[in-house]
């Protein structure tokens, strides 16, 4: 005890840095949860950082544009991501229907469905970090997003909800994902294959079917298959960009860019 | 420097750093505030412990609101900020090379932590990919630790007790 009296300073670092390590390990444990007390903070930051997003991405639009132009080009963006959804959907459909209207009626069949609830959002916040995306949205448990809640906007899927507060939510987004995602080829939905974040900003997978005729330019959207997170069907995740067989484990493995630019995010969905 | 003053400095930080900071990134780097307060004031008044003691509750809250797991940031600017003081002894103070020297290691080290603790809990990055906009990021971050040290640094060396005082 004399010691520690003589050492206070020294003492406070040796217990900040173990408590630190104890936070850090419990967090990692939780998978990043951080508790009431946690929520409570991230919910009194997005009261402050709300109105402070909102007027920084205002007072940068006013710089550089026209307000009318803004507002038009804004208008004109959010229907072109709404059509580019569109046409996804209906390619995707198109190619599955015939045969699923006959599954329907023989193994009364589900068929693919996209009416999904969603709940609109505005990214308030970015990582500071310059290589993580994570971003926090102005929505949350209360608007009905739970963990695990897929994300998506209009150029495809974005990644899944890892907490939500009351009104907030983290987002991470699907390049920083461990998580495995399962896709299919829009062009031939018979191709499947499982991809996850390679670690330098992209996305990298193979096919389950290493005789697959997947090549470079090939759009792939989500299969609907896998649990927590679930990603509903046909979300565009992004274009294949290289294909090359690897003999060691003879697997067909692929190199795709993301069809989200993740570094300007302002509008978000969550798929509910 | 009253200790509510750096508090409401790093608060401002705080608030900035995730918000306004992304609105004027170059490149997709954007300069992390805390960070700069957490070296200014290490290296400014590291008798008061201002940087470790509000270098961690900031950095806790900063992951908590921010981070995929929390306590990384915050044990970043502990490191730093206590390594700021360990050179400080053989530091001037009063040369901005000095301080410019503290700002480029503080930046890289920074990087270093964050990789190695999201590396060791199973981060996919690559060390090439988390280090690829250091250069930037090393530019930015110094630019705002040296208007921040010219901003300061006339009042920790008005003392009482200078002969110059006035």
């Amino acid at each position: 005890m004399k010691w520690i009296r003589e050492h206070k300073f020294l003492t406070g670092i040796v217990c900040t840095v173990l408590t630190l390590c104890l936070v850090i390990v419990l967090s990692f444990l939780t998978k990043g949860s951080t508790g009431v007390v946690g929520r409570q903070i991230g919910r009194a930051a997005t009261f402050i950082q709300k109105p402070i997003a909102s007027a920084s991405y205002t007072v940068k639009n006013g710089i550089f544009k026209f307000k009318d132009t803004v507002a038009e080009n804004d208008e004109l963006k959010e229907e072109n991501a709404r059509l580019k959804q569109e046409i996804t959907k209906i390619r995707l459909t198109a190619r599955d229907l015939q045969e699923l209207r006959e599954l329907a009626g023989a193994f009364n069949y589900d068929s693919a469905a996209y009416d999904y609830n969603m709940v609109a959002a505005n990214v308030i916040s970015l990582d500071g970090t310059n290589w993580f995306n994570i971003f926090t949205i102005d929505r949350g448990a209360d608007d009905g997003i739970y963990k695990n809640a897929v994300v998506v906007n209009g150029d495809g899927l974005i990644g899944i909800v890892i907490e939500a507060g009351s009104n907030w939510a983290k987002v991470l987004a699907v390049i920083d994902e461990t998580n495995k995602v399962s896709f299919i080829v829009l062009r031939d939905p018979d191709m499947v294959g499982i991809m996850q974040g390679d670690g330098n900003g992209g996305l990298a997978g193979f096919m389950l079917d290493n005789q697959a005729g997947i090549i470079e330019g090939d759009i792939l959207v989500t299969s609907g298959m896998g649990m927590n997170p679930m990603y509903p069907k046909g979300i565009e995740i992004g274009r294949i960009t290289s294909v090359e067989y690897n003999t060691d484990t003879q697997l067909k493995t692929i190199t795709i860019e993301p069809s989200v630019k993740f570094g300007n995010l302002r509008k978000v969905a969550v798929v509910l | 420097m009253k200790y509510r003053y750096a508090a409401c400095m790093f608060l401002a930080a705080f608030i900035l750093q995730t918000t306004l900071t992304n609105v004027i990134s170059v490149f997709g780097a954007t300069p992390n505030l805390l960070l700069c307060l957490v070296v200014i004031f290490s290296f400014l008044y590291d008798e008061n412990s201002y940087g470790v003691v509000l270098g961690v509750a900031f950095g806790l809250m900063y992951d908590i609101c921010f981070s995929e797991y929390v306590g990384i940031a915050s044990m970043a600017f502990l490191v730093i900020s206590l390594a700021i003081m360990l050179v400080n002894i053989v530091m001037n103070k009063e040369s901005a090379l000095s301080v410019i020297i503290v700002a480029v290691a503080s930046t890289v080290l920074y990087s270093l932590i964050y990789w190695c603790i999201m590396a060791m809990l199973g981060s996919s990055y690559s060390f090439l990919y988390a280090m690829r906009g250091l250069p930037l990021y090393v530019l930015y971050n110094t630019a705002i630790v040296i208007v921040l040290y010219y901003a300061m640094i006339k009042k920790v060396i008005r003392h009482h007790y200078d002969r110059y005082y006035k």
